[in-house]
């Protein structure tokens, strides 16, 4: 298991400073094929950093182009799925309502782009972008609904791009309060950092309704069920 | 919303919310953490109430 990840890190270091020399960083620059988001994310601290060097005024985070697509994820050593929503990778819920041809209820007007091509800065992106700072979570939460952009990681929080950040609010994992607290008692893990499977707290399923905006569906490690009615505002049920 | 039935050690593995009935989904789950290896499957009722519009 170390070794494959660690190999697997290797491999995506290595990827991405070679796009970044052979793109001489345009692709990873381009303005509205980015996110924006969360720029926490770990970079690889090679010499490409400042090959990568974006222009003042530019959005920064991680770009779409510097997450490798599932496929070549480097010989089928992928665990679970990517959470990165770019155009290689779009979320389940927004696959499965375009397979099936179902209207997305109380989705915005905009286009779904097709996985080529590369969107610019609408006027409507630069309108969620400015909501997305300035709304309060509970807020955000119902936004994200059937938002192409959105992704959930699966740790009692909604996340969209361009750093919202929503709580579902309440907890909708725990069957032992206790545990989901982080903790150095002995016989408790304790990763501050979570560099690994988390035990506590892990939401191991979520589904979203096709049909119906904000509702959302949690399963957990630890038979937890929940399910909310608006996106995660009022808590779960 | 957990069925009783569940109990302790049992993971939520898939959950599939309905595309054609609002506020139906479907539910896998397994036990291995108490070596029953058999799959379950669950389908909670009707939560009876629609979801809010936008």
């Amino acid at each position: 298991m170390d070794r494959v990840e660690r190999r697997q890190s290797s491999d995506r270091s290595e990827r991405r400073r070679s796009q970044c020399l052979f793109n001489g960083g345009q692709d990873v620059d381009r303005p509205g094929r980015g996110d924006g988001g969360s720029s926490t994310t770990s970079r690889p601290r090679t010499t490409s950093r400042t090959a990568c060097a974006r222009p003042a005024g530019q959005l920064r985070g991680v770009r779409a182009s510097r997450w490798p697509a599932e496929s070549d994820a480097g010989s089928g050593t992928t665990f679970g799925e990517s959470v990165h929503p770019g155009p290689a990778r779009q979320p389940r819920h927004h696959l499965r309502g375009r397979q099936l041809g179902i209207p997305l209820a109380g989705s915005t007007t905009r286009p779904t782009p097709s996985a080529s091509s590369v969107r610019g800065p609408t006027a409507q992106t630069v309108t969620r972008r400015r909501r997305g700072r300035t709304a309060s979570s509970g807020r955000a939460a119902a936004d994200l609904a059937h938002d192409p952009t959105c992704f959930y990681p699966r740790r009692q929080r909604a996340v969209q791009r361009r750093r919202t950040r929503a709580e579902l609010d309440g907890s909708v994992t725990r069957s032992h309060p206790p545990r989901s607290r982080r903790s150095s008692v002995l016989g408790r893990p304790d990763h501050a950092d979570q560099t690994t499977a988390e035990y506590y707290g892990t939401i191991f399923t979520i589904a979203e309704s096709p049909r119906v905006k904000g509702l959302l569906w949690t399963g957990s490690a630890e038979r937890m069920i929940h399910l909310t009615r608006d996106g995660g505002r009022s808590g779960p049920t | 919303m957990t069925p009783k039935a569940f109990g302790d050690f049992t993971r939520v593995s898939i959950i599939e919310a309905s595309h054609y009935a609002p506020g139906t989904a479907y539910v896998a789950a397994n036990r291995y953490q108490l070596e029953d290896m058999a799959p379950y499957i669950w389908k909670p009722l009707p939560t009876g109430a629609p979801g809010p519009r936008s």
